[in-house]
């Protein structure tokens, strides 16, 4: 659709103004005055310059009703359908001349769609809803309804993103494992394989310890020989006689020789002895032939009498002298004058009768004594004063001292207290006399007794007289006294009187006892005076007996008694004195005999002659003695005979045997110096015998051992210990590995049992299929919704925009070509909006996710699409009106890219603006342009100084970026092309859309003219494609069947390379996970941007954190990173494939075309080539 | 009798276990029915054991599958009977170890290197004879037919050969035969190994015998599996086949056009399994597990709900009948819609248009511009998928790492289209 092919059919129903002339608007005068193009008027005013009122005065005068009511004044004139137009307003009045006549009101679209024609740019992106409204209204105009995407999803026609990957590790955990139980297997066998050489090796090891242990026996016999023949060697040493020696001959010789001495000296010890025994009993006393039998004990009891009757002999004489002094000792106390011969014959009297009459003479005796003594005592006693008087003078004394005056009473008192006490002191001494004594002083204590009691009862009357008389009569007791005619006191004083009657009591006492001796004494006379008969009949007692004994009869009677009895012992002495010199006589007697026997015998000894025992006794022991010594000299002489004979037979039994101890080592006699050195070397000679000896069975006994050994060997018993102990060390060698390889062997053994019962492997492999086979399913399961998902979007395709009513397919026609192709419409049937699928970046967006001036364009395209199906009567001018718009470069690069598109279909525009670099822009972007008429109409005068400079800085970018001229496609090659168009490099990692045309057309021309139109990239073309055919593309069927060939390859390469390389990381990705903190996504999104989306290089970078836009990125967080990259395929753990790999991937993928001729492989190569 | 008994099996697999089945279940572990087969062989005092090929897996060859392997052969031989191999592409290498390492007069490799071999062996009363001869696989692979090397001389008795190969069209890496090369040769009856599935064919009177895996393996070796009992008589061979396996898989068609309501599914696919699986326990004693593959069939709008009942009693539901279990192992929704796509194809709206897609992909018709377009587009969705880092470990397993094949988005594009019109129907009606 083009509008000069409309133009030419002569059908142009399209109003465009001329010129327009507001004299008067809104109650203001204007005097605005602007000559329109047909195509884009851009309209430049500050505010209130006018430019809203001529939109508004261009509004009015097609439209009636909108002009106010401030009567309006405006003109304009303008061509519809062929016809040039005039129109005048005045207030209410309109009036059109068509062609310069009048004319009614021209078929124009009705007034209630005049705001339509009024867009005002900045409403389009903040009033929503208007948008959605479109968007339901097209919905509802679609038919059916059936929501295939919906259904699909409903189905779960949607490979899921799996986030654990537990079965998967699961699966390769127990395939690893698997292998490496085969891999131990293999292990094992090689092992099995290696056990025959094990066994020959544990043969030889075994065999090794038999050589080693017979070896080390070897050793043992070597040692035992060299033992030996050392032995042997140290036995050669002695001489032959050695084997004679007992060792001890030194010792036996050297006894033998003591012997031989001892039995020399005791030869001469004996001979000594004989002679001097023979000279003992040649001069002794002792006859030849000895003493006769009990002859010394004969002598010796003779001489024991001797002795006795000598001692009998003195005790006679003791006995004797002992009478005889007893003799005269009697007779010495009988009265001299007397013959003892008379004295002997005197016949006494009786004893008795002399006893009693001394008795008698005694008694007489005592009473005369007992007399006596008591006229001395009692005779001749009489007082000097009468008793009574003195009682008398007494009581008056005492009278006086009780009458008045009283003082010293208490004195006199204890006086009185004196005297009875006293008097009862003497009573009582007098008592103790009476009791004890005998005679006089029983009579002296009879008296005292008396006395005492008297003082006593004269003191006890006086005081009992005192107490009865009162005081007072002094006087007349003075009287009294001196009556009596006793001496006074001297004066009459207390003291006087008291002394005086003290005195006068002494006298008293007195004169009582002189009184009662009196008395006794007139008793005891008589008794005394008839004592003088009985001294004479004594006195002739005694003259009868004196004479009768011979005595002087004067001798007193008691001398009498004591004369008759020392007269009858000396009688008694002198009889005993006779007896004792006759016994004296008889015992000197006997002594003399046996004395005189003794010296008899005695003298044949030549002993004697004994004067007394003692002699005897001396004699008897001498021969006794001799006796003695001659039994010993006697027995000595055997003795010594004896042993003499003895002597000499020890002495030739000792020469004897020296003799032989010499022949038995050959050796002459007296070589005692050679003997004795045989005989010392004895000892270590049996030593050496003994040593021989063992060392002997020693040897033997290793030899046994030796052949008893598994590992013997002839030549061992012979061989050196250093030999053996050589071939001992390689052989242990060998040995010691032994028990290693019995383990080895054992293990492998065991491992192999192990291996074959245990089943692993099997269980293994079972497992591992398990898990396989159901992650297998589980894969089916995704093949099958993936495949789903494809079915689904292929249905939804191709009925996709079935039922759409005309004005989408106008807004997208519109959209695409607003955007050159770039974008495409899609209606989100679910929620009723519009959407953008970008071409070229492959990916869909919402209305809000588009950049302001696409979404401008979006809207511009769906509002000009209504306003276009809508439009009745002609197509009227547009008006757009962006004057509160700030300047936005992309937005208004956008918005001149949408008016140009809408003034390219024939439509008039007047374009409202107040920025001068707005200005700029659209003259920049159109001015020496093909394409619709503009021109800029200022409303105001425009300052150069808000105006940019054009160019250098790119700050004012045309909004095609095609070169401002192309080159002659007839003189340029395709590779020259690359340069000149400035062809973009190309990544996989970008969208196939994005791929400039350059790769796929080879041919200039079709690729310029492409260019030119603004459709550089392939996702372009596509859409252009997609839109319009064939028939909208400068090529040929087959042609663009080849690009599109060559595109699929390019994807089918893309995709080969994307095997095994995650998708492109992009902050959308980035922003979707935890990882990346507010902190660092931007730094981590512009990184990624550099490195085109390489998620393992990223990572990378984030783990190395040398980059400073993330540094401090935690490595916990970037490990969370490679898990959320891994799970969302940002990242795949898999080789890519090689190139040839990717090659046949691409040849596999364009089998058809291929096949049809559309590609070839060097085609193919060529655009490899260029990528 | 006077034929020579041989109990034959080939491609046991030893150390590998049967996929898609309780893994807990030991009764179902390969080892316990060659054990079986052993056993068999000695209780019927067979004359000779016959071994295709195969008979442990390459995977677990080591010691696992070889010990089971040696253990069986050395109870054969010690019970009488003697054992005639050939090696296959699994055991090239176990079976020459065993040779080498176990010293049995019974035991006979034939073949070895890659060298056709022969032994004779004679019956219980040295009658009757049969030569047998034998080619071994010498590596993994063998591109050539091991044909081209046999020369036979002239024999009274029967000969039976023993190899292991891919009877076919004569191409193919593991000694690929032509059938007519097989019948050709002086041989009386083939005793082959490689392909799993049970195949008693006769080729001019020819016995070509494929014993099939000894126990199932995986959901693609359904039917009845087990050794064979082969009778060689002079005059006529014969093949009985014991079902000695104790696993089945199995596919069942299940047509849900009757029914109504979701809640009605589970009690018929409950019913439905219990009934079968009453009847193969019946028949076959053997047999301890059934691994259902269930085909959903008939018209129906119930697939969503289908699909998911069905989805859950997969590999959780364990019906008991007599001792034998049984588990759905996976299953199918071949259930077509109950309206006429004919008729929905008229219009130009989404149903119209997916109907229209969906005849052209019902019958095949990919040569269509946008059958193609959109078969170009499954395939670049599913490659994502299948180049996704999530399967990873499936593209280094060989028997994942292929992307569905044109086929198979074919009929991904079918199915998941029709689940699309049964929605987009609905919504519209």
């Amino acid at each position: 659709m083009s509008t000069s092919d409309e133009q030419t059919d002569g059908v142009d129903d399209t109003l465009r103004f001329d010129r327009v002339q507001v004299q008067r608007f809104n109650g203001l005068d204007h005097g605005l005055e602007a000559s329109l193009c047909d195509g884009v008027n851009v309209i430049y005013g500050s505010n209130a310059s006018g430019k809203t009122t001529l939109a508004q005065a261009i509004r009015a005068v097609l439209w009636p009703g909108h002009a106010g009511d401030q009567f309006p004044i405006v003109e304009a004139q303008f061509a519809l359908s062929g016809s040039t137009w005039r129109v005048e307003l005045e207030g209410d009045r309109r009036s059109y001349e068509k062609d310069q006549a009048p004319a009614s009101r021209p078929d124009l679209p009705p007034s209630t769609h005049g705001p339509r024609y009024h867009l005002y740019l900045h409403d389009l992106l903040q009033t929503e809803g208007h948008e959605e409204d479109f968007a339901r209204h097209i919905l509802q105009e679609a038919q059916g309804g059936i929501d295939v995407e919906g259904t699909a999803e409903e189905l779960g026609f949607e490979v899921p993103s799996r986030r654990s990957a537990q079965i998967t590790t699961a699966v390769e955990e127990l395939r690893r494992k698997r292998e490496e139980t085969k891999s131990d297997q293999e292990a094992l066998r090689r092992k099995e394989r290696s056990l025959g050489d094990l066994r020959e090796k544990r043969a030889d090891a075994r065999e090794a310890a038999q050589r080693a242990a017979a070896l080390g026996q070897a050793i043992t016999v070597a040692k035992a020989r060299r033992n030996r023949d050392e032995a042997e060697a140290a036995l050669d040493q002695y001489p032959d006689v050695m084997s004679e020696v007992r060792g001890d001959e030194g010792e036996t010789l050297g006894a033998l020789q003591e012997d031989l001495q001892a039995a020399k000296d005791e030869i001469q010890e004996a001979e000594e002895q004989i002679e001097e025994a023979q000279e003992t009993i040649e001069h002794s006393r002792i006859p030849e032939d000895g003493l006769p039998e009990g002859r010394v004990e004969g002598l010796r009891t003779k001489v024991t009498d001797l002795r006795e009757q000598e001692r009998a002999v003195r005790q006679r004489r003791e006995d004797l002298k002992e009478s005889e002094k007893k003799e005269e000792e009697a007779w010495d106390r009988l009265p001299t004058g007397k013959d003892k011969e008379a004295a002997a014959g005197i016949d006494l009297p009786e004893l008795e009768e002399v006893e009693a009459h001394a008795k008698d003479v005694q008694n007489f005796r005592g009473r005369q004594e007992a007399f006596e003594t008591a006229e001395e005592l009692f005779g001749d006693v009489s007082p000097d004063t009468p008793i009574d008087t003195l009682r008398d003078g007494l009581r008056q004394l005492h009278r006086w001292l009780q009458r008045p005056e009283p003082d010293g009473r208490a004195e006199s008192a204890l006086q009185e207290w004196v005297v009875l006490i006293g008097g009862l002191l003497v009573a009582v001494a007098g008592g103790a006399l009476l009791l004890t004594g005998s005679g006089t002083s029983m009579i002296v204590g009879g008296l005292l007794v008396l006395l005492g009691a008297l003082i006593a009862g004269a003191e006890w009357t006086r005081r009992s007289d005192v107490e009865e008389e009162p005081g007072g009569r002094r006087a007349l007791h003075k009287s009294e006294f001196g009556r009596l005619g006793l001496e006074g006191p001297g004066e009459w004083s207390r003291e006087a009187v008291e002394t005086r009657a003290d005195a006068l009591l002494e006298q008293l006492r007195e004169a009582e006892v002189a009184t009662e001796k009196q008395e006794t004494w007139e008793r005891l006379q008589p008794k005394y005076e008839g004592l003088d008969d009985t001294a004479d009949k004594l006195e002739q007692e005694r003259a009868r007996l004196a004479e009768e004994m011979g005595l002087d009869p004067d001798v007193g009677s008691h001398s009498l008694f004591v004369l008759l009895e020392r007269l009858s012992r000396w009688q008694a002495a002198y009889d005993d004195l006779g007896t004792k010199e006759e016994a004296l006589e008889a015992a000197e007697k006997e002594a003399e005999d046996c004395r005189a026997g003794l010296t008899e015998a005695l003298a044949d000894y030549d002993l004697g002659p004994v004067e007394d025992a003692s002699e005897a006794q001396e004699a008897v022991t001498t021969l006794e003695t001799a006796r003695t010594e001659f039994q010993e000299a006697r027995r000595d002489l055997e003795n010594a005979e004896e042993k003499k004979a003895g002597a000499i037979e020890d002495r030739d039994d000792a020469q004897s045997s020296i003799r032989e101890l010499y022949e038995r080592l050959g050796l002459e006699e007296e070589a005692e110096d050679e003997l004795r050195d045989l005989a010392s070397q004895h000892e270590s000679y049996e030593e050496a015998v003994d040593k021989k000896q063992k060392a002997d069975a020693e040897l033997s006994a290793a030899l046994k051992q030796l052949h008893r050994q598994e590992g013997h060997a002839e030549w061992m018993e012979e061989a050196t210990k250093e030999a053996a102990e050589q071939e001992l060390e390689t052989a242990q060698e060998v040995a010691e590995k032994e028990e290693e390889y019995v383990q080895e062997i054992e293990s492998i053994k065991h491992d192999i049992q192990d291996a074959r019962e245990e089943g692993t492997l099997e269980e293994l492999q079972a497992r591992y299929r398990e898990r396989r086979d159901e992650l297998a399913e589980e894969r089916d399961g995704d093949y099958e919704k993936a495949a789903g998902s494809v079915l689904a979007e292929f249905v939804q395709e191709e009925t996709r925009d079935q039922g759409l009513p005309p004005v989408f397919h106008r807004a997208r026609e519109l959209f695409a070509e607003i955007t050159d192709h770039r974008y495409k419409l899609t209606l989100d049937r679910e929620n009723a909006a519009f959407r953008a699928f970008d071409q070229v970046y492959e990916k869909p967006f919402d209305l809000d996710e588009l950049s302001s001036g696409t979404q401008v364009q979006l809207v511009l395209a769906v509002r000009i699409a209504f306003l276009e199906t809508q439009e009745q009567g002609c197509r009227a001018p547009l008006v757009l009106d962006e004057t509160l718009a700030n300047s936005d470069e992309n937005r208004a690069r956008a918005i001149i890219e949408a008016v140009k598109t809408i003034c390219e279909d024939g439509r008039q525009v007047l374009y409202l603006t107040a920025q001068a670099d707005e200005v700029q822009k659209w003259s920049a972007q159109l001015d020496g342009e093909e394409g619709p008429d503009h021109s800029v109409i200022p409303l105001e005068k425009l300052d150069k100084r808000d105006l940019m400079e054009p160019g250098g800085d790119g700050a004012a970018v045309p909004v095609r970026s095609a070169p401002e001229s192309l080159p002659d496609p007839q003189g340029t090659t395709h590779e020259e092309l690359r340069d000149t168009l400035d062809v973009p490099d190309w990544s996989p990692r970008q969208p196939v859309g994005r791929l400039h045309l350059w790769y796929l057309i080879e041919s200039p021309a079709p690729l310029l003219k492409l260019i030119e139109s603004g459709t550089r990239t392939w996702g372009q073309l596509d859409n252009r494609y997609q839109l319009g055919g064939v028939q909208a593309l400068p090529f040929e069927e087959q042609s663009f069947r080849r690009v599109q060939a060559r595109s699929k390859a390019v994807s089918s390469w893309k995709e080969a390379w994307h095997i095994g390389r995650g998708q492109p990381v992009d902050r959308e990705a980035l922003e979707e996970t935890d990882a990346v903190s507010s902190n660092y996504i931007d730094g981590v999104a512009e990184i990624a941007k550099e490195l085109d989306g390489d998620a393992e290089a990223l990572l990378e970078i984030i783990r190395k954190r040398d980059d400073e836009r993330v540094q401090g990125f935690y490595s916990s967080k970037a490990d969370d990173l490679e898990d959320y990259f891994l799970e969302h395929g940002y990242l795949i753990r898999q080789d890519p494939l090689t190139p040839e790999e990717m090659w046949q991937h691409v040849l596999a993928d364009l089998t058809d075309e291929r096949a049809d001729g559309l590609v070839s492989e060097r085609g193919l190569e060529r655009l490899f080539g260029r990528l | 009798m006077c034929a020579i008994q041989i109990l034959c099996t080939g491609d046991v697999h030893l150390g590998r276990r049967p996929s898609r089945v309780p893994v807990e279940n030991d009764e179902l572990s390969v080892r316990r029915v060659w054990d079986r087969f052993v056993e068999t062989a000695l209780n019927r005092e067979v004359d000779a054991a016959v071994l295709t090929g195969d008979i442990v897996d390459s995977e677990n060859q080591m010691y696992e599958a070889y010990g089971a392997l040696e253990r069986g052969i050395q109870d054969l031989v010690e019970g009488g009977v003697e054992v005639v191999a050939v090696a296959g592409n699994h055991d090239h290498s176990a079976f020459p170890r065993l040779a080498r390492s176990i010293d049995l007069d019974g035991f006979h490799l034939l073949g070895q290197g890659g060298t056709w071999d022969a032994v004779e062996l004679s019956g219980q009363n040295e009658e009757e004879a049969a030569r047998f001869v034998g080619w071994s696989f010498p590596q993994a692979t063998e591109h050539a037919s091991p044909l081209g090397d046999l020369a036979l001389s002239e024999t009274d008795g029967p000969t039976v050969g023993v190899l292991h190969c891919e009877v076919g069209s004569g191409e193919g890496q593991y000694a690929p035969v032509r059938r007519d090369a097989l019948a050709r040769a002086p041989v009386d009856a083939w005793l082959l190994g490689h392909i799993h599935a049970p195949d008693e064919h006769r080729e001019g009177g020819q016995l070509q015998l494929y014993p099939g895996s000894l126990q199932p393996l995986d959901p693609g070796e359904p039917g009845v599996h087990g050794a064979w009992l082969i009778e060689v008589a002079p005059e006529e061979i014969t093949a009985e086949k014991l079902p000695l396996a104790s696993l089945r898989y199995k596919e069942f068609a299940l047509d849900v056009t009757d029914l109504d309501a979701e809640e009605e599914i589970e009690t018929q696919v409950l019913q439905s399994l219990r009934d079968d699986l009453a009847d193969l326990s019946d028949r076959w004693p053997e047999l301890s597990h059934v691994a259902y593959r269930l085909a959903f069939e008939g018209r129906t709008n119930l697939h969503r709900e289908i699909e998911e009942t069905a989805g859950q009693m997969t590999r959780s539901l364990q019906p008991e009948v007599d001792g034998t279990t049984a588990t759905i192992e996976a299953f199918e929704l071949e259930t077509r819609p109950d309206y006429d796509l004919e008729e929905l194809a008229q219009g130009d709206d989404p149903p119209g248009v997916l109907a229209q897609l969906l005849l052209k992909l019902g019958d095949g018709d990919v040569d269509d511009t946008r059958v193609r377009a959109l078969l170009r587009r499954a395939s670049k969705a599913t490659s994502k998928v299948h180049e996704s880092s999530r399967y990873e470990p499936l593209r280094h397993d060989s028997e994942t790492r292929e992307p569905p094949d044109r086929e198979r988005l074919r009929s991904m594009l079918y199915k998941q289209g029709l689940l699309l019109l049964d929605e987009l129907h609905e919504h519209r009606s």
